[in-house]
């Protein structure tokens, strides 16, 4: 028999970002008994990268924005995709999700009339985004900790779940974890349980993400049952870093373009000017002096009378725009577009609005960004796709499972606006934590499932006890440069074809690693772990990128290149697995109601 | 570049040795990539603590050549400029805490500090009202990314262990941030 320490609690927290804080956070002010149990030391999450800041339709910079506005922006740079009802919800009720946290400590940038300000990103109409110069997810994050440490909450830090609990009729009723340091295995009965993991860009080889990005949410739910819906849309950053080779991916956030900065090819020219989609002629500036001009206004505070630069496109667009650049020879010395602050901003602003890239550059690439340009391209950074939930309540598919933040999926759609994460987090968080708490309140103690139990805790020992398996980060590495290489930013039949392919392979590869014996912080052992979940969500996404035969917002097919006006613009590809196989199939999708309907820009129709 | 030797503590619970290991070095590598590349191609179960690898999250820490550092920020140019001609660069982790493996510490105590210090209580009525010069000095504190590099290098608490009396530089980092 094995050895696990057992624990009950009302409602169970899977991970302590911004959407694990703030569940947790919700949960246990509505009085449940709440654990989090998180992978890393806490404050370390995913979230503490954050740059940029946090949308929400405060109106502070420029009182000509709303809910409505925001809502449209949404929809718009998800190409119409989303769960119109999530991207209400979240238009309706960032902007108090961002005050609350005001009142719990947290300090956002001012305006010069004392308020929260407000920066411009990609898609959003008007300047939209609360920061703190550009590591507003240190901010965030550090705010929701120090009231998360004093609400009453258990914290297992540098724990891994590795198995869901369910009983015969699916209904999630807890957790199976290993703590990392001492490889102690525990089991936690929960009325209510809540992924709050983050996202999966740790299956590409360029990416902007940290360690604990390896879909273990989205495994999880898959392996409870439960259905991921959007998986083929993946966001290829449009900047990040790309020289020297051992920092390439790393981010550098959109403020620099919010803040002015614009992006030239090896000839020069501001290319951004000639890769404006039909989707979104005529919202940009269309000569160098009116973008100019718009740096100008709101650098000085004015409301904007003339159209915003064309660096300010979706995220989608401008990283397609470089590929291209690259692709056609236009590149930058080691194969990216050229980033431009020093000539926009001084470089006392620079270093004010900007000091985290300031320290960056000087740091990892020898480059003084108030001097001299960045060099940047695509990295991915963020999973539209997830797990599907409810919009009000963010429960999945199977009972008693809810899911927030990356590893949720409908608010986006196809793409992701810059700085609808940070909202999506506590805006969702606090569903989740509200629901999941109020489902506990009325029902037993889940009993835990001796045999569930001991399989899950048999399964987590494999890698210890094989002698003589492939060194868990070698197939690591290999599997991220497979996905790199056949499932990036620019897709085709052919390539999607080989990686399924090749991910039989990996299965089998993955099947048999070895890690050394020791229980003790053995990184090895944990990788191992990590890379079944990477192999069963790199298959999800492959798969829905095959079926999905147009290109589309954080999709893009070489040999479909344009989006598909028929069945593929309002059908969503539904993901889950049955009897260990993972299946797909497709679903109509919702559309908002007259009252919504009526705030969207669809005349421009497509990306 | 080419290949360099590096020595790095393996052991548990301060009971160990530095190990030579040979690193293929490319160009640009920080020193957390060469401790990656130690666990991907020689040694699985080598322990280290990171996340972001941008120097944001302040998991890496360790003592490189005896200096408390972020391994991610570490770049091998500069390290190897700086270690003698005749010595090996050593990577050792934090010592004022308790050993657990490797390059891990456990940095616990630290939680344990941050729970005692009570949060203070934003503006009841939303839409408070504070320049960017209010802002700026509370914020200066709050930019600590608890690395606990200070930590490691107080001698309070590195020499004295004065764990059950003191806070370290952290703690009064964070009730610095108080003071209005």
């Amino acid at each position: 028999m094995s050895e696990y320490e057992s624990h009950e609690y009302d409602v169970v927290v899977i991970g302590a970002g911004g959407a694990g804080l703030r569940a947790a956070i919700e949960a246990a002010r509505s009085g449940s008994k709440t654990a989090i149990i998180c992978k890393s030391l806490l404050g370390k999450a995913h979230t503490v990268m954050a740059e940029g800041g946090a949308a929400a339709a405060l109106g502070n910079a420029d009182d000509r924005d709303g809910w409505k506005v925001h809502f449209k922006d949404t929809m718009k740079g998800g190409k119409y995709l989303n769960n119109w009802r999530m991207a209400q919800i979240h238009a309706q009720e960032s902007a108090d999700r961002i005050r609350e946290l005001e009142q719990w400590g947290a300090v956002f940038d001012r305006t010069p009339a004392g308020l929260i300000n407000q920066r411009n990103f990609g898609g959003h109409t008007y300047p939209r985004l609360a920061h703190v110069a550009d590591s507003t997810g240190l901010e965030i994050i550090r705010t929701l900790q120090e009231k998360g440490i004093h609400s009453g909450i258990d914290i297992f830090m540098e724990y891994t779940v590795s198995h869901l609990l369910q009983d015969e009729d699916g209904t999630c009723t807890g957790c199976v974890a290993y703590n990392r340091v001492d490889g102690a295995m525990h089991a936690y009965s929960a009325k209510s349980t809540i992924l709050a993991t983050g996202g999966i860009t740790r299956c590409w080889s360029v990416c902007s993400g940290s360690w604990e990005y390896t879909g273990d949410g989205h495994a999880l739910a898959l392996n409870a049952g439960a259905e991921l819906i959007d998986m083929e849309f993946v966001q290829f950053h449009p900047t990040g870093m790309v020289w020297p080779p051992s920092v390439r991916g790393i981010l550098v956030t959109e403020g620099v373009r919010g803040e002015g900065g614009v992006l030239r090819n090896s000839e020069g020219k501001r290319f951004m000017f000639d890769n404006v989609p039909d989707m979104f002629k005529g919202d940009h500036a269309e000569t160098e002096e009116e973008a100019t001009e718009w740096v100008r206004q709101v650098v000085a505070g004015e409301k904007a009378s003339v159209r915003r630069p064309p660096e300010l496109l979706t995220r989608d667009v401008v990283a397609k725009a470089i590929n291209k650049e690259v692709a056609e020879g236009r590149g930058s010395t080691h194969g990216g577009a050229y980033l431009d602050i020093a000539n926009q901003r001084s470089a006392e602003e620079i270093i004010a609005k900007l000091p985290s890239m300031h320290h960056q550059f000087r740091e990892l690439a020898g480059v003084d960004i108030t001097k001299e340009p960045m060099e940047v391209g695509p990295t991915a950074h963020y999973v539209m796709g997830g797990v599907r939930v409810d919009a009000e309540s963010q429960e999945s598919t199977v009972n008693g499972l809810f899911a927030a933040g990356e590893v949720a999926s409908g608010l986006h759609g196809a793409n992701r606006l810059g700085g609808n994460s940070l909202s999506d987090l506590i805006v969702f968080g606090k569903r989740a934590g509200e629901y999941a708490a109020k489902r506990s309140s009325d029902i037993e103690q889940p009993a835990l499932d001796t045999k569930q139990v001991e399989d899950a805790i048999e399964t987590n020992l494999k890698p210890l006890k094989r002698e003589s398996g492939e060194n868990p980060g070698k197939v690591y590495d290999e599997l991220r440069d497979m996905m790199q290489a056949k499932v990036g930013i620019i897709r085709t039949e052919a390539d999607l074809q080989t990686a399924m392919t090749d991910l039989i392979d990996f299965r089998k590869r993955v099947g048999n690693t070895s890690s050394g014996s020791s229980m003790t912080y053995n990184s090895g052992w944990h990788q191992a772990l990590d890379l079944q979940n990477m192999v069963d969500i790199s298959t999800a996404c492959t798969l829905a990128a095959l079926t999905r035969t147009e290109s589309r917002g954080g999709h893009t097919r070489d040999d479909f290149p344009v989006p598909d006006t028929g069945m593929w613009s309002h059908t969503t590809n539904v993901v889950w697995k049955d009897d260990a196989e993972i299946k797909i199939r497709q679903e109509e999708l919702s559309q908002p109601p007259e009252e919504l309907e009526s705030l969207l820009d669809r005349s421009k129709k497509e990306a | 570049m080419t290949d360099i030797k590096m020595k790095v503590f393996r052991g548990e619970e301060g009971e160990g040795e530095l190990v030579e290991y040979d690193v293929e070095l490319d160009e640009g590598m920080v020193l957390l990539d060469c401790i990656h590349r130690i666990q991907h191609e020689k040694e699985p179960d080598l322990s280290c603590r990171w996340n972001c690898k941008a120097g944001k999250c302040g998991s890496c820490s360790a003592e490189i050549n005896g200096k408390p550092s972020l391994m991610c920020m570490t770049r091998m140019s500069d390290i190897i400029e700086e270690t003698p001609d005749n010595e090996i660069i050593t990577v050792r982790p934090l010592k004022t805490f308790p050993h657990v493996k490797d390059l891990v510490s456990d940095v616990s105590w630290n939680y344990e500090m941050a729970k005692a210090v009570v949060p203070i209580k934003g503006p009841e009525e939303p839409d408070w009202e504070f320049s960017q010069f209010e802002a700026k000095r509370a914020q200066e504190f709050r930019m600590c990314i608890e690395c606990f590099i200070c930590q490691d290098t107080c001698h309070v608490l590195r020499e004295y262990k004065k764990f059950d009396v003191f806070g370290g530089p952290r703690t009064l980092v964070r009730l610095a941030n108080f003071e209005t």
